[in-house]
């Protein structure tokens, strides 16, 4: 129960979701939309869970929860969901196989019982409670008042490396109106993609009607004059938008690969699944259609400590939800210590800001979703010193705060921009900057046309560079990891992109090929070209 | 003339469409796959285009278009692109609004004529730059060839600025700072790292194994390729073995033993046994007693192994 007016201070949580527009319609089977099936089992469906749980129970919970426009029209397309719910039914078969083959394996007994049930109730709530649109879920949480949904840029778009004004507010835009789409009103607050910054993109922000945004610690502490509550009150940009900076405490406690929770050893082992362990001819049919062993997504050992997978001890649920119930109390205790403190030295009562990858909790962290559960449940019974609030909560009781100019920064490696900017990745930004120009270039040149085959090209257009414009693509080019399918991906576009340029301007209109692209990149139904015009936007 | 233009940059149409056996069949009439699969190597403009990548770092990225190239040759000879030096001037504009010449300072880099792109290292923090790429002739006076945007370097360190209305003891600042993480900021923080970490973990579940560059389906077929043995193939071999997996349920509190060795139970009275099963006739017993022996029951299997090589 929290007594309203007597907390000591607030503490914000923002998870933000995110994968890149993964669609291959032309494929029966494609390996890499398995990132959206994996995640929607291991963190989406586990979110809903228990949101609605505490929910029904009458527990007061805040979460910011960001979703990005890519997984806004992933999780609403009727191809990528019914390709998903096959798959969900195929995992739950194998679960009842897998009852069968342990019945006699006391060690993992537990475990596959917990995936069977859970898997069966995330079926039912994906399939009968929600219709297989998971958004419809989230917009009841935040129409009952415990969550506040934001989004991000359209395709996650980079906005400080875009020289294109109209670029940053075509990212801005498109993210607005598909939000708009699925939520029923303009979203309040933005994601900007990896935190990051440049001053300007407040303005764009304003002008779309966001009131607040989130940065990395320094974007705040670096500002102009100096921010007199450090990370611990929001400021005002000079264009009016609320900035609301990461606390890192809250934020290490859980990322931190060596003190952080999820490498404790009864947690779940990400990588011992039993797509590897398992006899090739009854995991077979489990795995995509080249047999190629991968995860399937069943893990039966816990993390057991630096041990070789070999190595690894059974899992075991009961201590795994024990583990996340004492850590759920010690981030608890920390956070009241933490506000406690602050409030001591300063004149008005703290926020605590801590965003997180949603993806990071079920996905990587297995008990993450449960750990928020029990976090909730706690401080709603067992304290009132922290007030779990929204930023629009937050700025109503506390509306005068300081203005500042924010720093230019990001949250990645190093604070600015180098992880997408560096030896691995700084070749696309040549193309990446013509697709821009030549997108403004035609938005002006074709700004008065009637014929409907112009506009459909042009809206394509814009599909191609938004998609194009993705920051994912540069970030796995820096990862060193899936790199050719980066490297694809963004030459697609752009070739795409490039292509319907040409045959706009030489009036040389190739139908298929424009409705093979209308087919496969099918993103922002709404997309409008004339939001790359000089004029207006 | 413009036509004629975009007709010689077009794209060819030498289309290599992937895996095309692999394409949805529902589609027969898609999919004109009339595209290049690459991307030019120039646009046919001459620009320049600087970014920044931190506090002390900048990127800049331009093409030389022909017609500028012409101009070039015809100024200053046909060698011109042999024989002088190509340069980066950086100029510090802080606060100006450039004309060419009220800078307050500048640097020239000497760079190699080959490369179209440059990172510049600046030592001075939350400074605004703009850049021009030009040549030095004979004499050494710098040609300018294109101008650059302006990029203002993202602010590095605490403002020295306070305001009135917020204004802050320096002591009490300085411990918010403290709190704030300052200490932390800008070293390769475990949490950045874990970002780039939660992405692996997302690509490795599509990889054939842990330790490989990752697989996409695009690329499946040459990789199943690559797990075939390499080389010939000069001692094949196989070994096989079978054994027998006894199970079943009886009262939690009985005894039961199979072929002779006790079982454990588990607590709803199932229970399981692995054993050796050689060549010829096996006879399996699996007796339960109850409590104290009250009661038996038993189930006899026969089981005959009869290996073929």
């Amino acid at each position: 129960m929290y007594p309203k007016g007597k907390e000591k201070g607030y503490w914000c949580l923002v998870l933000h979701a995110h994968l890149p527009f993964v669609r291959h319609p032309e494929y029966e089977d494609f390996l890499e939309e398995d990132w959206l099936y994996e995640a929607i089992t291991e963190t989406y469906l586990p979110f809903v869970d228990i949101f609605d749980r505490l929910l029904e129970e009458n527990i007061d919970y805040r979460v910011t929860l960001s979703i990005s426009p890519p997984l806004m029209n992933m999780l609403t397309d009727e191809l990528l969901m019914s390709r998903y719910l096959k798959k969900l039914d195929k995992l739950v078969e194998l679960t009842e196989k897998e009852l069968v083959r342990t019945k006699f394996l006391p060690e993992f007994q537990d475990t596959v019982k917990m995936y069977h049930e859970n898997l069966q109730r995330y079926r039912s709530i994906f399939r009968d409670k929600y219709g297989c649109n998971i958004l419809t879920a989230f917009k009841k949480f935040q129409d009952a008042g415990k969550i506040e949904v934001i989004t991000c840029c359209a395709t996650h778009g980079f906005l400080p490396l875009a020289t294109q004004k109209q670029s940053v507010k075509a990212q801005v835009f498109f993210a607005c109106d598909t939000y708009e789409r699925h939520f029923g009103r303009r979203p309040r607050g933005m994601w900007l993609s990896e935190c990051a910054y440049v001053p300007g993109v407040d303005e764009v922000l304003v002008s779309e009607g966001i009131r607040f945004f989130f940065l990395e610690a320094h974007g705040v502490l670096y500002a102009t004059p100096r921010p007199k509550y450090g990370v611990f009150a929001p400021v005002f940009t000079p264009s009016g938008a609320a900035v609301f900076a990461r606390d890192i405490e809250s934020a290490q406690q859980v990322w931190s690969a060596e003190i952080g929770y999820p490498g404790d050893v009864d947690y779940r082992e990400f990588y011992r699944d039993v797509g590897y362990d398992l006899e090739y001819d009854y995991i077979k049919s489990y795995l995509h259609n080249d047999g190629v062993r991968r995860n399937v997504g069943l893990k039966y050992f816990r993390v057991s400590g630096k041990v070789p997978l070999s190595k690894k001890e059974p899992y075991n649920p009961a201590w795994a939800r024990e583990k996340a119930a004492s850590h759920a109390g010690n981030f608890m205790f920390n956070r009241e210590k933490q506000i406690e403190h602050l409030a001591s030295i300063m004149d008005r009562k703290p926020i605590v800001v801590s965003p997180y990858d949603a993806e990071l909790y079920g996905h990587w962290w297995f008990e993450g979703p449960m750990f928020l559960e029990y976090l909730f449940r706690k401080m709603y019974h067992d304290q009132g010193n922290v007030l779990p609030v929204t930023p629009i909560e937050y700025l109503k009781d506390n509306p005068a705060n300081q203005i500042v100019q924010p720093a230019a920064s990001s949250w990645g490696d190093k604070g600015y921009f180098e992880v997408w900017l560096n030896g691995t990745n700084d070749w696309i930004y040549r193309h990446l900057h013509a697709a821009q120009r030549r997108m403004v270039e035609v938005a002006e040149l074709f700004n008065d046309t009637t014929e409907h085959l112009q506009v459909r090209v042009l809206n394509q257009m814009v599909r191609e560079l938004l998609l194009a414009e993705s920051s994912d693509w540069p970030f796995i080019m820096a990862t060193g990891t899936m790199v050719e399918y980066a490297n694809k991906r963004i030459t697609d576009h752009l070739v795409r992109f490039n292509e319907l340029y040409y045959n706009l301007k030489n009036d040389r209109i190739n139908t298929k090929f424009l409705e093979d692209l209308e087919w496969k990149d099918n993103i922002f139904p709404n997309a409008d070209y004339k939001k790359y015009t000089r004029k207006k936007v | 003339m413009l036509k004629d233009k975009l007709h010689e940059s077009l794209p060819s149409s030498n289309s290599t469409s992937f895996c095309k056996d692999n394409v949805k069949e529902n589609r027969k009439d898609a999919a004109p796959q009339s595209v290049t699969q690459s991307l030019p190597s120039e646009y046919g403009e001459t620009l320049m285009v600087v970014m920044a990548r931190d506090p002390f770092w900048m990127f800049s990225y331009w093409e030389i278009a022909n017609d500028k190239r012409d101009e070039f040759k015809k100024r200053f000879g046909d060698n011109v692109w042999f024989n002088s030096q190509l340069t980066l001037r950086v100029y510090d504009i802080t606060d100006v609004e450039f004309n060419g010449s009220n800078a307050h300072s500048s640097f020239d880099v000497p760079i190699n004529n080959h490369t179209d792109n440059w990172y510049i290292n600046v030592n001075q923090a939350n400074r605004d730059y703009i850049l021009e790429l030009g040549i030095k002739i004979h004499d050494g006076t710098f040609v300018p060839i294109v101008r650059s945007n302006m990029v203002m370097m993202p602010r590095y360190g605490v403002s020295p600025y306070t305001d009135e209305q917020w204004g802050v003891l320096e002591i009490e600042f300085e411990r918010i700072l403290k709190l704030s993480g300052i200490d932390r900021i800008g070293k390769s923080s475990e949490v950045a790292r874990g970002l780039i970490e939660r992405w692996k973990y997302l690509m490795d579940v599509n990889n054939k194994s842990l330790s490989s560059i990752g697989i996409s389906s695009w690329s499946r077929r040459e990789k199943l390729e690559d797990q075939l043995p390499q080389g010939p193939v000069t001692d094949f071999w196989l070994i096989a073995d079978t054994e027998l997996v006894v199970h079943g349920k009886t009262e939690p509190d009985a005894e039961v033993t199979v072929a002779g060795i006790n079982v454990k139970l588990n607590p709803d009275g199932t229970f399981s046994a692995r054993i050796s099963l050689t060549e010829g006739q096996h006879e399996v017993p699996v007796v339960a007693h109850s409590p104290h022996k009250r009661m038996t029951r038993q189930v006899v299997f026969k089981v005959d192994r009869k290996t073929v090589k």
